[in-house]
């Protein structure tokens, strides 16, 4: 019951609050302007040409598969991670700035509920980001273009997919970028439990990202092999986080699929569990 | 039932060397409206926020109606409203908005029941405005508000008058007497506003450096004097007689009348010495004292650190 009453007053929070509108409208905005570039552009980019070039042999304007491919990847790294770090950060650490977790840690609530629903009601203020994505992938899947563009065994693959299977693919890279971004969200939350300042959690969020990112990209330069970093890469968080984009393959790669869920489900664990010990040992109110 | 309402015991926290409050022991009865004292940084905020289940103690126990306090755990019941320093709202929220959102994490509280809390404290005509244009004052209304919102029997008041102008602290004074004499609310309040508490609280509890110097009846308190004045007439001068009698500690001549260090207790003794010394005496009264005095008297005179230095 007070759990219930929790989640509906960090969701109506989430649901009052300027910057949730300004973050959708961001990403959508992102989205769009992406398509329309891709559309009009296509003369004078050569990327843009190649699409457009490929389904004009199946007399579509533009492969609206590819193209929302590319804005969603876009959208991924320049926008909705970025948007998800801030707001999972706020949750204990802005409360704390603004001084209002002692007025809700007063009431007789506890903390071990109270975090539950900030997390839950960040993730899913988060995930309703993607709120444009239903009729965008409708649009793109049924009307603009369905053409899947592959490489497979070093030759270019092209493949016409059925209506169905588009929108259950792209409805499907879309729940699985929603499941990678609860993994980072854990991680702001530890930082939101550590600082009072919601900009340093977020920083931290941030750098802890790139430092697994650079961790990463160096465990594949084939000219400076790192023993350690090779053997540990294929569990980074930031490497599973791409699982998504296997969604369009010609073939969907499910192994990779499965991999990248249980990795990033267990890193989200990890960190949510975390989170919660420091928010309910702390005094993070003195 | 029990008189005591909130009981602290050995009550200690200590934030790495530094020892915030050091076994604080204090009662709080039902009814009655308890001052704390203390200077900025004596651990007035830290006890309360251990009494509010914020602050894990490093010693100690508190217990409200009995049931022991354990910071971090789901209180059920919970029968305390609370401001904490200044009140913090959602102000991108309305006033109302905020109200019902605090009342449903205690519980809920019927559209009524916010109506009347409102207008008890004077907002039912800007209850739709955001919290961000509220002024300090409204602001702490509103704090008062949601702390009496889920029908507290102890409300616990950390400088609730903070930064109001005379009429504000009239109004929110008026509101506490009131809750306190018709619904029987018993009040912790924690003030620098020291005429407050002096005019408010039944009880005080004055502490320093984390520790209780005082803990009883306000009145107690004030009329625990050694000052006594003295005015005698016919022009004679009393000095060389006061001088000689022992249990007058210091005299200090003031413009039209003397100002006595002594026990009022041989106030009697005193005035048969005039009399056979054939002095009319026309003034004798043990004085009381102001909470200021006492205050200070019993915390040091503030120092320069501690005008800027926040309660911790």
């Amino acid at each position: 019951m007070i759990f219930r009453a929790l989640l509906r007053a960090e969701w109506t929070k989430t649901m009052r609050m300027r910057a949730t509108y300004i973050a959708f409208l961001a990403v959508a905005l992102l989205v769009i302007l992406i398509e329309f570039w891709l559309y009009f552009m296509g003369s004078r980019s050569s990327l843009a040409k190649s699409f457009r070039a490929f389904d004009f042999n199946l007399a579509w304007i533009i492969n609206g598969y590819t193209a929302t491919q590319i804005a969603m990847m876009v959208a991924f790294i320049m926008l909705v991670v970025p948007m998800t770090i801030m707001t999972f950060a706020r949750q204990v650490a802005g409360e704390n700035q603004g001084g209002t977790l002692r007025l809700v840690l007063s009431r007789p609530i506890s903390r071990f509920a109270l975090i539950n629903a900030k997390f839950l009601a960040a993730g899913r203020g988060r995930r309703g980001g993607g709120f444009w994505a239903p009729p965008n992938f409708d649009y793109q899947g049924s009307a603009a273009g369905r053409l899947v563009r592959d490489q497979v065994g070093g030759q270019l693959k092209k493949m016409l997919i059925s209506p169905w299977q588009c929108l259950r693919r792209l409805a499907l890279a879309w729940l699985l970028t929603s499941w990678a971004l609860f993994t980072l969200g854990a991680i702001a939350f530890v930082y939101s439990t550590l600082n009072r300042h919601p900009i340093a959690a977020m920083a931290l969020t941030l750098a802890t990202f790139f430092l697994v990112f650079i961790v990463q990209q160096l465990a594949t330069l084939e000219s400076l092999l790192i023993p350690m970093f090779t053997t540990i890469e294929p569990y980074l968080f930031t490497k599973a986080m791409g699982y998504w984009s296997a969604c369009f393959k010609a073939t969907i790669d499910w192994d990779e699929i499965v991999h990248g869920l249980w990795l990033l489900g267990a890193y989200t664990l990890v960190f949510y569990a975390l989170a919660q010990l420091i928010f309910r040992r702390r005094d993070i109110t003195s | 039932m029990s008189d005591v309402i909130l009981e602290a015991r050995g009550l200690t926290k200590r934030y790495g060397w530094r020892l915030a409050v050091d076994g604080l022991d204090f009662d709080v009865r039902r009814g009655e409206i308890h001052g704390f004292l203390g200077r900025n940084g004596a651990g007035k905020s830290t006890t309360i926020r251990m009494i509010l289940g914020l602050v894990r103690p490093t010693d100690g126990r508190v217990s409200v109606l009995g049931r022991p306090v354990r910071a971090g755990a789901k209180r059920d019941p919970w029968p305390v409203g609370a401001i904490i320093e200044s009140p913090a709202f959602y102000d991108y929220l309305s006033a109302r908005t905020n109200l019902e959102m605090l009342a449903s994490l205690s519980g809920g509280a019927s559209r009524a029941r916010i109506d009347e809390i409102l207008d008890l404290v004077g907002l039912t005509d800007r209850q739709r405005e955001k919290v961000s244009v509220y002024s300090h004052g409204m602001r702490q209304r509103l704090g008062l508000a949601q702390a009496l919102l889920p029908r507290p029997e102890l409300l616990i008041l950390d400088e609730p008058l903070d930064g109001l102008d005379p009429k504000g602290i009239r109004d929110l004074r008026d509101v506490m007497l009131k809750v306190s004499r018709e619904r029987g609310v018993t009040i912790f309040l924690s003030s620098h506003i020291l005429s407050e508490i002096e005019m408010t609280c039944g009880r005080v509890l004055v502490i320093h450096q984390g520790r209780r110097v005082f803990e009883g009846p306000t009145e107690e308190l004030l009329s625990d004097s050694t000052a006594v004045r003295l005015r005698t007439g016919n022009g004679a001068d009393p000095a060389a007689l006061l001088s000689t009698l022992s249990f007058i500690k210091r005299a200090e001549p003031q413009a039209d009348a003397w100002h006595l260090d002594m026990d009022p207790a041989r106030v009697p003794d005193l005035n048969r010495a005039l009399a056979q010394a054939g002095f009319d005496v026309l003034e004798l009264t043990p004085l009381k004292r102001r909470l200021e005095d006492v205050f200070i008297s019993l915390t040091g005179e503030p120092d320069a650190a501690e005008t800027s230095g926040a309660d911790s």
